[in-house]
């Protein structure tokens, strides 16, 4: 944006005004884009990493079917890798042949070839590492025992288990989400309010201030004891733990924010006829904003830790309950599945959050994009 | 409350004004016992040491201080707080960094809520100063010039009757400045306001006013008032511009100070 207002400035250019009205040629600007387009995004291609790549997605395919299992696996073990060996080294096979397909479209002239080399450049290394690790794991687990089960499993033996368990992880999941949601909500709405009135109001600063410095803090394992005894239903107790989680970083870094807006934000404001609470949700809480994101990631992290732990002790259901329980088994690729949905299940949170970010704060001069 | 206050500006009086700080744990006066008056739609200028309180003037003049002793009157009504007919444009042009530079200006239409009939003189003011290309540009992605034409459109917008600015220009390159005060004197024409320049730059203060009113070093007290009877646009060059400006930098000598390009904080 800064470049495009630049580029019109240049162009308008009243030192220019001897010169032809509108400025560069056409063709002359296609080159300066090309050669700015050059700089911002270097192509580099590595032959070598991207068949790297496509090379260890194929041994690991081989490895997969053609290595025979170890003899020391446990019958259960031989049975869930047989079963999905099939599925994986079709996927394996599926993702060098798709990998191969993009190197191609960056080679060849077409309308897909900056699509394909942006991404040649970027994932190669990425590809080629997971090739890498899935071949290692492949290898020291279901091949050769080196990683013994059960606490070490292989990666078709967490892929039988996501199928079978697939009814109680999607439940779980359904349960885990709306009640990390609720909660979430309630603490995000609980920690705007407290934080914007203790910003703007001193009296309200002098009693909650103290009081949140103490309570906000205690981790809330500590309070499974008293949340549960105090609560009607054991929901509205988990609920309420993971509010609470939520509502300490979102009402610190509210107030901060608010504090530190600077007063001729508000002395331009007012000569300008704004009044008290236009000038709470027009320039404080705007102003606020950067802060209480910040605030709103070390809530996430926090809501996470507080929703596993409420659903180990009182709520019977959701991704912390289904961990303790396979562990209760010893059903330890039903463990692994849970870890990889509850992975999957804060990677997203967390890059949506980032995604909300970047969209409302995008009036940042150098917003660290995600 | 002041649609037609722009065909005319307000007449302003402060009496006997007086303002002091607790800093530090001692009293410090910074302004003493200060008479001035301005005329309506007069240009005054105001020069004078830095940190000689010519900031908290402006704060009193808009209602976002009261004086300890003293009035301040516009209109011959006294200053109890801020007011959309009195407009302030500060040295920092001070945006909302997370508004464009159309809804900058329409900040206060919007405050006032009246902004759905606004966007007419919105759009007026935008173009009277240039900026209805820019308009969808946020503060970050334009120039520091751009962005005191900004806050100078977002202070026309209420119609004021009186435009107080503080050092507008101070933190300006001396091209886009010259150009800026050109603007400032064509929109005093055209608009008809009562304006109050704090600057540090004197023959600014000559391009631009009808009065300049030259201050002591703290505790500020009115050293000098001189009527600045030339033909507009002003020469710098003639003879009578270049004895002016020689009797203001005389006096600022004789106080003991050079008038500072540094504002401090104050």
């Amino acid at each position: 944006m800064a470049d495009t207002t630049r580029l019109a400035g240049a162009v308008s250019s009243p030192h220019r005004a001897g010169a032809a009205p509108v400025g560069p040629a056409p063709e002359r600007q296609t080159r300066i884009h090309a050669a700015l387009e050059r700089i911002a995004n270097p192509e580099r291609v590595y032959p070598v990493t991207v068949g790297a790549g496509i090379a260890a997605w194929l041994a690991f395919a081989a490895v997969a079917k053609l290595v025979p299992n170890t003899v020391d696996l446990p019958m259960a073990a031989e049975g869930s890798i047989d079963e999905t060996t099939g599925f994986v080294v079709v996927v394996a096979l599926a993702i060098a042949a798709a990998w191969a397909a993009v190197w191609a479209l960056g080679t060849a002239r077409g309308p897909a070839r900056a699509w394909a080399v942006r991404h040649l450049t970027h994932d190669a290394k990425w590809v080629l590492g997971a090739g890498i690790w899935l071949l290692f794991w492949e290898f020291s687990t279901a091949k050769t025992s080196l990683l013994a089960p059960p606490y070490f499993d292989a990666p078709q033996q967490i892929l039988t288990s996501l199928w079978q368990e697939r009814g109680i992880l999607a439940e779980s999941l359904g349960a885990s989400l709306l009640l990390l949601a609720v909660g979430f909500a309630v603490g995000l709405i609980a920690g705007l309010i407290t934080g914007v009135t203790i910003g703007w109001f001193q009296a309200a600063n002098y009693w909650v201030h103290p009081i949140l410095i103490f309570i906000g803090p205690v981790p809330s394992l500590a309070w499974v004891p008293i949340v549960f005894v105090l609560f009607p239903s054991t929901y509205a107790g988990a609920v309420f733990m993971i509010a609470l989680s939520v509502w300490f970083p979102i009402t610190v870094l509210t107030r901060a924010g608010i504090l530190s807006v600077p007063r001729s934000y508000y002395d331009v404001a007012q000569t300008l006829g704004a009044r008290g609470w236009f000038l709470v949700a027009r320039v404080s809480l705007p102003a606020a904003l950067p802060s209480i994101f910040t605030g709103a990631f070390m809530a996430l992290s926090a809501a996470f830790v507080s929703l596993t732990v409420a659903e180990n002790f009182g709520v019977n259901a959701g991704l912390g309950w289904y961990l303790t329980y396979m562990k209760g088994f010893g059903n330890y690729p039903g463990l692994y599945a849970g870890i990889v949905v509850l992975v999957v299940v804060c990677g997203a949170a967390l890059t949506l959050l980032f995604r909300v970010r970047n969209y409302v704060l995008r009036w940042e001069k150098e917003l660290t994009r995600w | 409350m002041v649609t037609d206050a722009a065909a005319k500006g307000a007449p302003i009086d402060l009496v006997g004004v007086t303002q002091a700080f607790r800093s530090h744990g001692s009293d410090l006066l910074v302004l003493d016992d200060v008479s001035i008056s301005a005329r309506p739609g007069e240009f005054i200028a105001l020069v004078g040491p830095s940190g000689s309180g010519k900031s908290t003037l402006i704060r009193l003049l808009a209602g976002l201080d009261t004086p300890l002793f003293g009035n301040v009157y516009v209109s011959g009504k006294s200053v109890s707080g801020p007011d959309p007919s009195r407009a302030l444009v500060f040295q920092d042009p001070t945006l909302l960094p997370w508004r464009s530079v159309r809804q900058n200006v329409a900040l206060g239409p919007q405050a006032r809520g009246i902004l759905r009939d606004s966007a007419a003189k919105i759009d007026e003011v935008l173009e009277l100063v240039g900026l209805s290309d820019f308009a969808d540009a946020y503060p970050s992605q334009i120039s520091g010039g751009m962005a005191q034409r900004t806050a100078l459109a977002r202070a026309l917008v209420n119609e004021p009757s009186v435009l107080l600015l503080d050092e507008p220009l101070g933190a300006l390159d001396a091209l886009t400045r010259r150009v800026l005060q050109g603007e400032l004197e064509r929109l005093w024409q055209q608009r008809g306001f009562t304006a109050v320049l704090i600057t540090h730059d004197v023959p600014e203060a000559l391009v631009l006013a009808d009065r300049v009113v030259v201050f002591s070093p703290r505790p500020a007290t009115v050293r000098d008032v001189i009527d600045v009877d030339l033909p507009r646009p002003r020469d710098q060059s003639s003879p009578e511009f270049i004895a002016l400006r020689d009797r203001i930098l005389g006096e600022l000598d004789a106080a003991g100070l050079q008038p500072d390009e540094l504002e401090n904080a104050s």
